[in-house]
């Protein structure tokens, strides 16, 4: 008897689109009933107010460092049912929260690298390299962790929205997100050996 | 800034499609080197030699047919005593220009089928192979050209760039021509066999004829082996010694396989180690790939069984829902059914529900209604005794009878004097009808109906009665005249407003 398998997250949607699109659909239903609540939490935890006053939006500024906007922040916390492109390592996933916008990412990491800011090597060191902080303030990468709030560590790693939200779910939005998937899979093997798959039109 | 690790990602697989297609390619690739390393070993000395056989035999085949076709335009012209010049001509041109008899031979049957004469043919085949030479064009249209140069088509002679204008072509002498093609391209031929490409030609002309002559010992030989002489006899013979060293070659290779298991068994040939997977892994594919055949054809024979199934069942629903719109629109059947939301007595109820399943065509409910309407006019089965108790229909002359006797009586009496008899009396008096449940006809008046104004009156109704009231004191009819005449007038003076409708025709 034939059988049918499926390899890969891209392969089962495909399949899943293909044959049965209802199976899709339902799945990404669940998905979402899983992260919404995280992405909701996430966004929850974003100050109204900058956590400095230096990073609060002004009416003229030339840096090219984001200023703190909680709107944009919350604006860029999402989460996907469609499964990812694939990562520089050939890695992808069924689903994902993001934490899109650059002072979202900033507000969620800063300090998860160097827990005390980055090399000083001041405004008049050569080079043009990233990695190293030029700010006329020796301090300053250590002076903008300390204004934030600790890094909350999650199973999936560290941060101050997404991850903290994570963390406090415990578990619970993974746990729907894989039993959805399972239980799609499962369906759909069945329907296989049943012979009752159709494709979309 | 680049935040593509700021996010969590579930259920995160490694999407291993680009690997896989990179090992595949490789162990294919590994495969085939060991297939190749294989090979070398015993396979390919055996192969090489049935292929060149092959070859040989096919090369000499294809010689002997140019030969014959040759040989028999010639007989044809008359001059099959010169078939030994021409193959030496042949055989020495062939050796002296480089190219391969197979293409001199039609070169020269073009010649002499056209100028019917062999000095020509060969000086003109000559002078072909150096043109042929000089302007790269293939010897076969050379020749063909001067086939048809020297019979006086000299239109193909212009590709050559003799600095001849078509004109010029036409009206000189195709020796002239010729003339000036030869001292065009004279000698290219020895020139090109002085190069590299006139000497490998010269080697390849040499191999060639060196496989015909193997060919042609091949033959003889297998085809003696194959018990018979011709070339067919030959090639089953080298077919079956080609499945039989196939055979022993795939013999050799499960033997050496055994060894191989053996040898590995003592952890002597680990580097052999791969040759063991080849089999097993074609089979594998094999196998992978009728199974994804076979799930092909059935997810298609499944899809297109669940595709006709999805329309037969919308062709039904499809009727049935325009048979129920029909039914709501049916007009009798919605008096019928407003008429049973109506008051109705309990045998009018049936009457219409028996009539609504007529129409529906339920035939049982419909034998059933009418059986309890018939039930409910007589109960008491009285009309149905009666019914079927009537005497025979009557004969309605039988009267005539007795007053004809009656006539013809009085007749004789008149003439015999006689008194005359009696006249016969009508006492026949019908049955009396029974007793029923049946309500008796209500005692309708008469009614009389005009067609012409489609009016019902009833003579016996009662009379309508108009009272006019008219306040004051109205005794005579005079009296009434004059007091509507003088209101009349009142109205008029008063100047109370009038409205007439012209359309409508009303006045008010």
């Amino acid at each position: 008897m034939p059988t049918v398998e499926i390899s890969g997250n891209t392969e089962l949607r495909k399949a899943l689109r293909r044959f049965a699109p209802d199976l899709e659909k339902n799945l990404r239903k669940e998905m979402a009933s899983g992260l919404k609540p995280v992405v909701r939490a996430a966004r929850g935890f974003v100050p109204a107010e900058s956590p400095m006053s230096g990073w609060a939006a002004r009416s003229f500024s030339e840096g090219r460092f984001p200023t703190y906007n909680a709107q944009a922040i919350q604006r860029g916390i999402t989460y996907s049912t469609t499964v990812s492109k694939k990562s520089k390592n050939g890695f992808t996933s069924m689903a994902s929260i993001k934490n899109k916008s650059a002072v979202g990412a900033i507000y969620e990491t800063a300090g998860r690298k160097n827990a005390n800011g980055q090399n000083w090597v001041g405004p008049k060191a050569g080079g043009s390299g990233k990695g190293v902080s030029r700010s006329n303030n020796p301090k300053a990468g250590q002076q903008f962790i300390d204004n934030l709030p600790p890094l909350v560590s999650s199973l999936q790693g560290r941060g101050r929205l997404i991850y903290r939200a994570w963390a406090e779910d415990k578990g619970r939005a993974h746990n729907i997100v894989m039993k959805a998937i399972d239980k799609t899979i499962s369906e759909f093997y069945a329907r296989s050996a049943a012979k009752t798959l159709g494709k979309a039109a | 800034m680049a935040t593509e690790n700021v996010g969590i990602f579930i259920d995160s697989k490694a999407d291993l499609k680009g690997f896989k297609e990179a090992e595949t390619a490789a162990a294919k690739l590994n495969k085939n080197i060991k297939t190749l390393a294989t090979s070398l070993g015993v396979a390919y000395g055996t192969r090489a030699v049935v292929n060149f056989g092959k070859a040989a035999v096919k090369a000499f085949a294809e010689d002997q047919a140019a030969t014959i076709r040759l040989a028999k335009a010639v007989d044809n012209l008359g001059m099959a005593y010169a078939n030994p010049e021409i193959t030496k001509f042949i055989s020495g041109l062939e050796k002296s220009s480089g190219i391969v008899d197979e293409q001199l031979r039609p070169a020269f049957q073009a010649l002499l089928t056209t100028t019917k004469d062999l000095g020509t043919s060969y000086t003109l085949l000559n002078d072909a192979v150096d043109i042929s030479r000089g302007s790269g064009i293939d010897l076969a249209t050379v020749s063909q050209d001067l086939a048809n140069g020297y019979v006086g088509i000299t239109r193909g002679l212009k590709k050559y760039n003799t600095g001849l204008t078509q004109a010029q072509l036409k009206t000189k002498s195709f020796s002239e021509v010729l003339t000036v093609l030869n001292k065009q391209f004279s000698g290219a031929s020895a020139a090109y066999l002085d190069t590299y490409a006139g000497k490998l030609d010269i080697l390849t002309v040499a191999a060639d004829n060196a496989k015909e002559s193997i060919g042609k010992g091949l033959v003889d030989a297998f085809a003696r082996a194959g018990g018979g002489q011709s070339v067919q006899d030959a090639v089953k013979t080298i077919e079956s010694i080609t499945q039989a060293v196939n055979a022993l070659v795939t013999t050799v290779s499960f033997a050496v396989e055994g060894l191989v298991k053996l040898y590995r068994f003592f952890d002597f040939i680990g580097s052999l180690g791969g040759l063991l997977k080849v089999k097993p892994q074609k089979m594998a594919a094999d196998t992978t790939k009728q199974q994804t055949t076979i799930a092909k054809t059935q997810i298609k024979a499944s899809t297109a069984l669940t595709k006709a199934q999805k329309t037969n069942t919308a062709e039904l629903k499809k009727q049935a829902t325009l048979k129920k719109a029909g039914t709501v629109f049916d007009l009798e059947q919605i008096q019928l059914v407003a008429a049973l939301k109506g008051k109705l007595s309990d045998e009018e109820k049936l009457r219409v529900e028996a009539q609504l399943a007529l129409l529906n065509g339920n035939v049982d409910l419909a034998k059933k209604l009418t059986d309890q309407i018939l039930a409910a006019q007589d109960s008491t089965g009285n009309l149905s005794k009666f019914l079927s108790a009537l005497p025979n229909a009557r004969n309605p002359f039988e009267y005539l009878d007795a007053y004809l006797s009656y006539l013809a009586g009085k007749a004789a009496a008149i003439a015999t004097g006689q008194a005359a008899p009696n006249a016969p009396s009508a006492t026949a008096t019908p049955a009396p009808m029974p007793s029923t449940n049946v309500p008796s006809a209500a005692n309708e008046p008469m009614i009389s109906y005009n067609t012409m104004t489609g009016l019902s009156y009833n003579p016996n109704a009662n009379q309508p009665v108009i009272n006019v009231t008219v306040q004051g004191n109205v005794i005579k009819e005079q009296e009434l005249i004059q007091q509507i005449q003088n209101g009349t007038q009142l109205a008029s003076l008063s100047g109370s407003p009038s409205q007439i409708g012209r359309i409508a025709g009303m006045f008010g």
